[in-house]
């Protein structure tokens, strides 16, 4: 047995040597939250170190410190515990305690330390997703902040399974579908764009609303046509940009739109910067001469510019040096 | 300016009926004085609209004066007697209540409904219905309500978003938006409110401000180096003012 002493001071117990699991994970996930805390309850005055190690081990998984939460503050057990651990709980406190964010000063302290924490609890705890309302919360938040503040994109697939497996069962997905489209990546798109093939009738409902800025994405999944959407999603990941519209806010949001300048010049959309900086002057000027033009009109040359920048670079260089009325006869007229 | 018919018509014969301080005076006059042609197929259809946004001003009114409190849907709460609280925190009516019956509840029993603004925008406009439409046409239009988003408010209403307009009229939605939002607290990530028309607007859980005051409150909700601040966005969410005229006659 390896006993030290972490950061934090609190004892410390490295066990995952012995077993791949902790003990108070296995009985949770064995017999169930109550007999978990029964457990706690019973052995807390025969061999509460014991009990303090287990929950400062690196193994443990959030859910099970999350259980014992109230067996915990109840054996006022708190300042035993690792920094994890506080932080975790520090946590809880701000997302159940909704008086808290009445303030003006921040409602967390964002550092690296706390990323390892936040990350603890999504990539332990997400598993259990479901146990009440209120851990569920916990989770969509802990998504947002990792998503929004971190910019961490290693956790958008496991998001993007919680909101088609809570919105299967009638559960709130609000809130995680906000902070997987505040990640801003387009490849989030193609993971949904999978559950088009889905059997259930409502992670296609889901999908085809979640990616309704598709064009024709009605008859497109009427038909089943997944293909042509992951083609249109793949030749346009590069181009579309992010609006920041979400259901909150309207019956139809488009939370993500074609940035057809960023397409017409074959030009990969960034969200953090202006196309016009990326340009020489001269399609600077086009530019201008572009942002005037019509959708329809922009659509068309965009969509043109697109398919000739694939087939034939050398042709494409020309084409876009001509005057716009040329590049749209050529266009029309599909000639070059 | 506003044309009847495909015909221009003056302001003083289309405000005839309406003190000059009365929200439709303010709704034709803004109508009249823009740039854009807004023609309508009779002056009772217009009157319809401009009636309409008076009402959805007065229950945007009358829930900020209730109990009707802000609750995340989470912890959203209704009056079970009329209600079903679904899982993802939304109100369904239950089968054999009066659409009319359930939705005046709301302000009869405030003090059991809380939930957040989007919710409470469909509210306001199932509240403000009741005012044009007879009981009797409520009740045959509204059978399957869910209070719940902008995604499950009734179809026959029409509710549509409009961007990039140049009129704002009073008993538009409108939408301040908190792009530097604290992950924290993702209610705060927008307010949607209603124009009332004198400068200020009803947003659920914030009451009755000004733009600045709202941009204020939404501003310290932000994470700690924010640096974008909440706005109110150039666009208006509005039901069918003509589909629902349409539907009001029995």
């Amino acid at each position: 047995m390896i006993l030290d002493y972490d950061l934090s001071g609190a004892l410390f117990m490295n066990i995952s040597h012995l077993s791949n699991e902790n003990s108070l994970d296995n009985i949770r996930l064995n017999d169930g939250s109550d007999r978990l805390k029964d457990y706690f309850n019973q052995n807390m005055s025969i061999n509460g170190l014991k009990l303090i190690y287990q929950l400062n081990d690196e193994s443990l998984h959030f859910a099970t410190l999350y259980v014992l939460l109230p067996e915990l503050k109840k054996h006022n057990l708190i300042n035993k515990l690792n920094n994890r651990n506080k932080d975790a709980i520090n946590i809880i406190n701000i997302i159940t305690n909704s008086k808290i964010t009445n303030t003006k000063k921040a409602l967390y302290d964002y550092t690296s330390q706390s990323y390892s924490t936040l990350k603890w609890i999504f990539d332990t705890g997400h598993q259990e997703d479901g146990i009440n309302d209120d851990y569920d919360e916990i989770m969509d938040r802990v998504c947002s902040i990792l998503i929004k503040y971190y910019k961490d994109k290693t956790i958008l697939n496991t998001v993007i399974k919680i909101i088609f497996n809570r919105n299967r069962n009638g559960y709130y997905t609000h809130d995680l579908i906000w902070a997987l489209f505040e990640s801003k990546d387009t490849e989030v798109l193609i993971q949904i764009a999978k559950y088009i093939q889905s059997d259930s009738k409502e992670d296609i409902k889901l999908a085809k609303k979640l990616l309704s800025f598709i064009p024709n994405i009605d008859e497109l999944v009427l038909r089943n046509q997944y293909q042509q959407i992951n083609t249109w999603l793949k030749d346009n990941k590069s181009f579309i940009s992010f609006t920041g519209e979400y259901f909150q806010q309207t019956n139809s949001p488009i939370p993500y739109e074609v940035s057809h300048e960023s397409k017409y010049f074959c030009t990969y959309y960034d969200n953090n910067s202006k196309l016009h900086n990326k340009l020489d002057n001269e399609k600077q000027k086009t530019l201008d001469s572009f942002s005037h033009l019509k959708v329809e009109y922009k659509e068309l040359l965009s969509d043109f510019s697109f398919r000739l920048y694939k087939s034939d670079k050398s042709k494409w260089n020309v084409w876009i040096k001509l005057p716009l009325v040329q590049q749209i006869y050529i266009a029309v007229k599909n000639i070059i | 300016m506003i044309s009847i018919n495909n015909t221009n018509t003056s302001i003083e014969a289309l405000t005839m009926n309406y003190p000059p301080e009365s929200i439709q005076y303010k709704v034709i006059r803004i109508l009249t004085d823009s740039q854009h042609a807004y023609n309508y197929s009779s002056m009772n259809q217009l009157f319809f609209e401009a009636d309409l946004r008076n009402s959805i001003i007065t229950a945007s009114r009358r829930l900020n004066s209730s109990n009707f409190s802000f609750k995340i849907f989470r912890k959203s709460t209704c009056n079970t007697n009329y209600w079903e609280r679904t899982g993802e925190g939304g109100f369904l009516l239950k089968k054999n209540v009066l659409p009319t019956v359930a939705i005046s509840d709301i302000i009869t029993n405030s003090s059991e409904y809380g939930t957040e603004c989007a919710t409470a925008m469909v509210v306001v406009y199932y509240l403000a219905l009741l005012e044009v439409f007879t009981e009797k046409r409520y009740n045959e239009l509204f059978t399957d309500i869910y209070l719940m988003d902008w995604q499950h408010l009734d179809y026959k209403i029409g509710i549509q978003q409009y961007r990039y307009i140049k009129d704002f009229l009073p008993g538009d939605c409108r939408y301040f938006k908190n792009p530097d939002v604290d992950p924290l607290v993702p209610e705060w990530q927008g307010e949607n409110t209603i124009d009332l028309g004198d400068g200020t607007y009803y947003g659920h859980g914030l009451g009755i401000n000004t733009a600045e005051e709202i941009v204020d409150t939404l501003n310290r909700y932000r994470f700690e180096d924010a640096n974008e601040s909440a706005y109110l966005l150039e666009s208006a969410t509005r039901p069918n003012f003509k589909r629902l005229y349409s539907l009001s006659s029995d």
